[in-house]
């Protein structure tokens, strides 16, 4: 294992914006800090909504867990939904049907450009970015092989996706 | 750009695993397959290692072995521990280190593995079947003797300072806690 | 992996930055614990765990779910699988003192650091209630602390029930954790 200096924010904010990026999931690894309340708090919320409207044959994971793309790409979702019967018992080795993640300022990039770019070439079908700090819920759909946004929800604006399963979600309800 | 490689993905990690670990004078460990970094020890550690070290070797039987950290003993392929002292076989060793369980492994305690050493390494070492595990604790000093009787460790002596303790497992020796360190002015 | 300070003991800096690559990185009494990523099982039994636990969770109290930091001293730092705190108590980045509740999912690997080990640590910060949940018996244990000690309040199997009081009242069937 090369032994060099830890990445920071501002190696983060220097890289180009060229697609290349994909090599940091390619074998290398991202050092960010430890999600921060709001993060996971916002998670929880949705977790909870999310289970309760799944069908018994999917299943609601929070991560960390490998979802296996490939041989040199594994990523953690924050959360993911699935075919039950997909998941061996240590990772989901296929796309799974939903990926949600919450933002920090140190993935924000990763997270609205090069994780959903990996999802969308896997087949990922659906795939949704929450900010935890200013509640909103943006989702995006597969279509021909690319995503495209099917709704920007803020505040107190309801939104029932029908991908993967029909649930509603108020972003204002996110947090108490 | 500075990159650096993951940890193994998705699975415990394994002996091979250590290898990459870098060089930087703390202690790397693997038990079941979680990782446990500890810092380097203290001179008055060392001291009290070498002491012992001392003790034992003169005491040690030819065909018998003792050795002071680091040395790998593998216990299994997700645990490999490095105790500050062991006794084995002299034959049951490897280039590399021990692949089984000692005879005896010794830690001294310091603050910061003393949770670890009294807790997850005395069971791991009994789950391992280990004969005898010693640890001392520089307060005082003190050492506590297990030995395993029916696959569970009990606690056969418990002496500090200038009290005598009569080992007979691994082999014959006198240990006295008070000894073991050396009078610093 | 991060860079740590050549021959010193660890402290909480040196886990400002973590890798994030699905492992648990923890510090206690100044020693580095890296778990690997849980098995699927154990996530599934957590996912359901909030799920049994949320809904019951009064507004003064937050409850997370890992990774995230609980600052229990300047040489340890856990992640448990599940805490709940007063919602007061968190910084914007940690809970700098221990939570109300800490809860290990066990898996095969962390079965013996969970059981003894941080219990141990979790008791020794006063923390009021642990619980362990095994996913593959689906069973629940809870300790509540009593002057300083832990003491076992329930160990709940299968379909069996359980109504704890702490860290508030919810009831808890262990067979309905991985539905």
């Amino acid at each position: 294992m090369p032994w060099s200096r830890p990445l920071t924010r501002a190696d983060l904010d220097e890289l180009p914006d060229d697609g290349h990026r994909y090599e940091l999931i390619d074998g290398s690894v991202l050092i960010t800090p430890v999600p921060h309340v709001a993060h996971q708090a916002v998670l929880g919320r949705v977790l909870a909504a999310l289970s309760a409207a799944c069908p018994s044959e999917l299943e609601v994971l929070p991560g960390p867990f490998n979802v296996t793309l490939g041989p040199a790409t594994s990523l953690q979702p924050d959360l993911v939904v699935a075919r039950h019967d997909d998941f061996t018992e240590h990772d989901l080795p296929v796309a799974p049907l939903l990926v949600v993640e919450a933002l920090t300022p140190h993935t924000r990039r990763l997270d609205l450009t090069l994780k959903p770019s990996c999802y969308a070439a896997a087949g990922t079908a659906s795939y949704w970015v929450i900010d935890p700090d200013e509640l909103t819920l943006t989702a995006w759909e597969l279509m021909d092989g690319a995503y495209v946004e099917v709704a920007h929800v803020t505040g107190n604006d309801e939104w029932t996706a029908s991908l993967p399963f029909p649930v509603t979600l108020t972003p204002a309800t996110l947090r108490t | 750009m500075d990159t650096m490689t993951l940890l193994p993905q998705g699975r415990p990690l394994t002996r091979d695993d250590l290898d990459a670990m870098p060089d930087d004078g703390h202690r790397y460990e693997i038990i079941d397959g979680v990782l446990v970094v500890t810092p380097a020890p203290s001179t008055g550690h060392q001291d009290l290692v070498r002491q012992l070290f001392l003790v034992l070797s003169a005491a040690c039987p030819d065909e018998l072995e003792v050795y002071f950290a680091p040395l790998e003993v593998m216990l299994s392929e997700d645990t490999v521990i490095e105790p500050d002292l062991l006794v084995a076989r002299s034959d049951e060793f490897t280039g590399r280190g021990l692949p089984g369980a000692p005879l005896l492994a010794v830690e001294v305690l310091s603050p910061g593995t003393r949770r670890i050493d009294l807790v997850v390494k005395r069971s791991r070492l009994e789950a391992a079947g280990v004969p005898s595990y010693w640890v001392v604790d520089p307060e005082e000093p003190t050492l506590t003797v297990w030995e395993l009787v029916e696959g569970h460790y009990v606690e056969v002596a418990h002496v500090a300072c200038q009290e005598e303790y009569a080992a007979t497992s691994p082999f014959p020796v006198t240990i006295v806690p008070a000894r073991l360190r050396r009078h610093r002015p | 992996m991060m860079v740590l300070p050549r021959g010193l003991p660890l402290g909480r800096s040196d886990l400002d930055m973590t890798p994030h690559d699905g492992h648990r990185y923890e510090l206690i009494d100044g020693s580095l614990i890296v778990t690997p990523t849980p098995p699927v099982v154990h996530q599934m039994v957590l996912g359901g765990l909030v799920v049994q636990l949320d809904p019951a969770c009064p507004p003064e109290l937050t409850m997370l779910f890992a990774p995230f930091n609980v600052t229990l001293a300047d040489d340890t730092v856990l992640q448990p699988d599940l805490l709940v705190a007063r919602s007061e108590d968190f910084t914007h980045l940690e809970l700098p003192g221990p939570p109300l509740l800490a809860v290990e999912v066990l898996s095969p690997t962390t079965r013996r650091f969970d059981l003894e080990f941080k219990r141990s640590r979790y008791e020794e910060a006063g923390t009021a209630s642990y619980w362990v949940v095994d996913p593959d018996e689906l069973t629940l244990t809870a300790w509540d602390l009593a002057d300083g000690a832990y003491v076992e309040v329930a160990h709940v199997t299968g379909d069996d029930e359980w109504t704890a009081s702490l860290p508030f009242p919810v009831t808890i069937a262990p067979a309905a954790l991985r539905d």
